[in-house]
């Protein structure tokens, strides 16, 4: 499980794979939290798109060298995707 | 089989759903430039591949169908839902030439003729070149990320196949694979929707970005998403996008595996698994010469069960699959049905994304169509009648697969006349399966049940489609087999709800052991609310039976030695396995054979 709600932020921990973007979107839909990579490995496109959907805040540096320094910037940007 | 024919008969069978389902979302929404753009496409690969074979006609008909979906690609000619309907009539018959091919390894003999008429309706109209109009996205993603780094050498767009997660790819990982990446876009090619209704496993991104890396270097590592990657390189002239067809994948990251191979893996990993408890009981009996050898066999026992958990889970993970291509030829099927009664209706799916035993998904496949069919027949009524209701005439079915928790529920839903609980206790009568009086007493959500009993059938007149001997009790008693159980919800001319519960992997029984004298029974934890030890005299008689009193509620007590005597217990156990109260037999690490009590059975 990679994919965890605590203390009012969605925490990404480690590898995300495909599997849990479910997981993501229905904290999301639920809670419209904050989300935090401190600890985040890769994550699958599957992932990034709810993200760009959801917008949420994000929060925390990832781990992984391609996600903090292309992903990262991506969800970071200003305007809400259209 | 034909090894090359099996592999297209998997693709084929793949590339025909998902052209149907572009084609229906095509017929209600006719703008979908991506919609339009994977059908043709699907069509055209599978025009490519039905001419390896001695398909002949289907690639004609292909072709036409290839030309027309072209044609308004290329903004010649609208489709028109005529147009749509001929493209889905030459996509439902590639579909039955494929079962063909399947069981006899060739077309019929009437196909040319088929095809013929497919080419007539279709229009044939003529083969046109399809000019992609030229594109300046390179030059507005300089644009954008403030004119280009100076070592910016390629620019790339990327737009993932709306379905690639389904087929395993992380567009991510491809993209994380690209050398010297020096800037990433990310967008939506259709406007997200409200979050509550994003498909999580549809993918609706495109990426465009810059390297510096070498053209070349960039092609590597995006050959195996070719044909969805642009790649133009920064002042020189455009290349077009390499489709390096004959390179080949050495470092692909899945591959197909013959299901029996994950069959025959998962029974070793039961052997295993008996094996690990034999040595439990040979740890066990060294325990009464040799201390210190027991103590060793104890902890490679601990060790062996670790590595076998581990390996029942990967091999649990393997056979793990998206539930959709078991549902991919029930679309087909659906329309024949409404077609063949006359009912205006459409089916939407949803969630086929969700992973399921390969097993259930396989099996899932006969009763899912039983219930599609039964609700095209018995539910949705003749759009008169629904409109005379006050319904929209098209009726509506719902087929939507979903992860609750450890397990999966897959649902058919229609919006059609519902189930009438007072027919229901009327039938129920009338066949004889209840007494006037017992029917009464039903509720109406018993009432509503009663459709699985066995023998019951509702339909006043038995017809072609759904009148087949296949009742509602076929289908509880094939997902009661899965493990799943089915619950019924429905609403007097609001419609149906059959939703399918099933687990998330194939079944392997947690069991207590219990011994009766010198044999011992397993009983599944599920079925057990709680032990308790209770004094033998806190049994008392209550009326013909006995009772205990626990935290003051009385519960009747049943000896369980009482409930195998009075049905012989004690037997063999391979010629058990199908008595009633049996749910199955387990070797145990002796040697001995261990029967699993089905409770409810043996209660009722």
């Amino acid at each position: 499980m990679s994919v965890d709600f605590a203390a009012g932020a969605i925490r990404l921990v480690g590898d995300c794979p495909v599997e849990d973007a479910e997981t993501l979107l229905l904290l999301l839909v639920e809670h419209r939290a904050p989300v935090d990579l401190s600890d985040c490995g890769h994550i699958h496109a599957a992932l990034l798109q709810i993200l760009l959907a959801a917008r949420p805040p994000v929060q925390g540096t990832p781990v992984d060298c391609f996600v903090r320094e292309q992903v990262l910037p991506l969800l970071k940007h200003g305007e809400p995707a259209r | 089989m034909d090894e090359l024919l099996a592999q297209f008969l998997v693709e084929a069978r793949e590339l025909i759903a998902a052209a149907g389902e572009d084609l229906a979302q095509l017929d209600r929404a006719p703008g979908d430039a991506a919609r339009l753009d994977r059908a043709f496409r699907a069509i055209h690969t599978l025009k490519g591949s039905v001419a390896i074979f001695d398909m002949a006609p289907a690639g004609a008909a292909l072709h036409a169908a290839e030309d027309l979906l072209g044609a308004a690609r290329g903004g010649r000619r609208p489709l028109d839902g005529t147009a749509i309907a001929a493209i889905l009539d030459c996509v439902d018959q590639l579909d039955r030439w494929v079962d063909c091919m399947a069981r006899d390894g060739r077309l019929p003999p009437q196909a040319a003729a088929d095809a013929e008429r497919l080419v007539a309706l279709i229009g044939g109209s003529k083969a046109a070149a399809v000019a992609d109009p030229s594109s300046d996205w390179a030059a507005r993603l300089l644009a954008q990320v403030g004119g280009a780094p100076a070592s910016a050498r390629v620019a790339l767009r990327y737009r993932p196949d709306p379905d690639c997660f389904f087929r395993g790819d992380d567009p991510l990982a491809v993209l994380a694979a690209v050398p010297g990446l020096i800037s990433l876009t990310a967008a939506p090619v259709e406007p997200w929707p409200p979050l509550a209704e994003l498909q999580p496993f549809l993918c609706n991104l495109r990426f465009e970005g810059l390297s510096d890396a070498p053209a070349d270097a960039v092609r590597a590592a995006l050959r195996f998403v070719a044909d969805q990657v642009e790649i133009e390189e920064l002042g020189g002239a455009p290349a077009a996008a390499p489709v390096d067809a004959g390179a080949v994948p050495e470092a692909s990251r899945s591959f197909r595996v013959d299901v029996a191979l994950l069959d025959a893996l998962a029974n070793d990993v039961g052997e295993l698994i008996v094996v690990g408890n034999a040595l439990a009981h040979v740890a066990a009996e060294a325990d009464t010469l040799d201390r210190a050898l027991a103590a060793r066999l104890a902890a490679v026992r601990t060790t062996l069960d670790a590595s076998v958990a581990r390996l029942r889970a990967s091999v649990g993970a393997a056979r793990m699959t998206p539930i959709g291509p078991s549902l991919r030829r029930l679309p087909r099927l659906v329309r024949e049905a409404a077609s063949a009664l006359g009912r205006d209706l459409e089916l939407t799916m949803s969630g086929e994304g969700t992973e399921i035993d390969k097993g259930i998904a396989d099996a899932l496949f006969e009763p899912l169509l039983h219930l599609l069919r039964n609700a095209v027949d018995h539910g949705i009524e003749p759009a008169a009648v629904r409109l005379a209701a006050g319904k929209p005439a098209r009726g509506s079915l719902r087929l939507a697969a979903r992860r609750a928790g450890d397990s999966v529920v897959v649902e058919v839903a229609d919006d059609g006349a519902g189930i009438d609980p007072a027919a229901l206790r009327r039938a129920a009568v009338a066949r004889g399966l209840l007494d006037a009086e017992a029917a009464a007493r039903l509720d109406d959500q018993a009432a509503v049940e009663l459709i699985c009993a066995p023998g019951f059938s509702t339909a006043s007149a038995v017809s072609e489609i759904s009148g087949r001997g296949v009742g509602m009790d076929a289908v509880r008693a094939a997902i009661e087999r899965l493990g799943g159980r089915v619950e019924i919800a429905s609403s007097v001319g609001e419609g149906t709800i059959i939703r399918l519960r099933l687990p998330l992997t194939a079944v392997t029984t947690r069991v207590l052991t219990v011994q009766v004298g010198d044999d011992r029974y397993a009983v599944a934890v599920e079925s057990i609310v709680e032990t308790a030890s209770v004094a033998s005299e806190r049994i008392v008689n209550v009326g013909t039976g006995q009772a205990v009193v626990l935290r003051d509620r009385t519960l009747p007590y049943l000896s369980l030695a009482e409930l195998l005597g009075k049905r012989g217990g004690g037997a063999a156990a391979g010629l058990l396995a199908a008595a009633p109260g049996i749910a199955g037999t387990s070797l145990l690490g002796d040697g001995s054979v261990l029967v699993a009590l089905d409770i409810d059975e043996l209660v009722g």
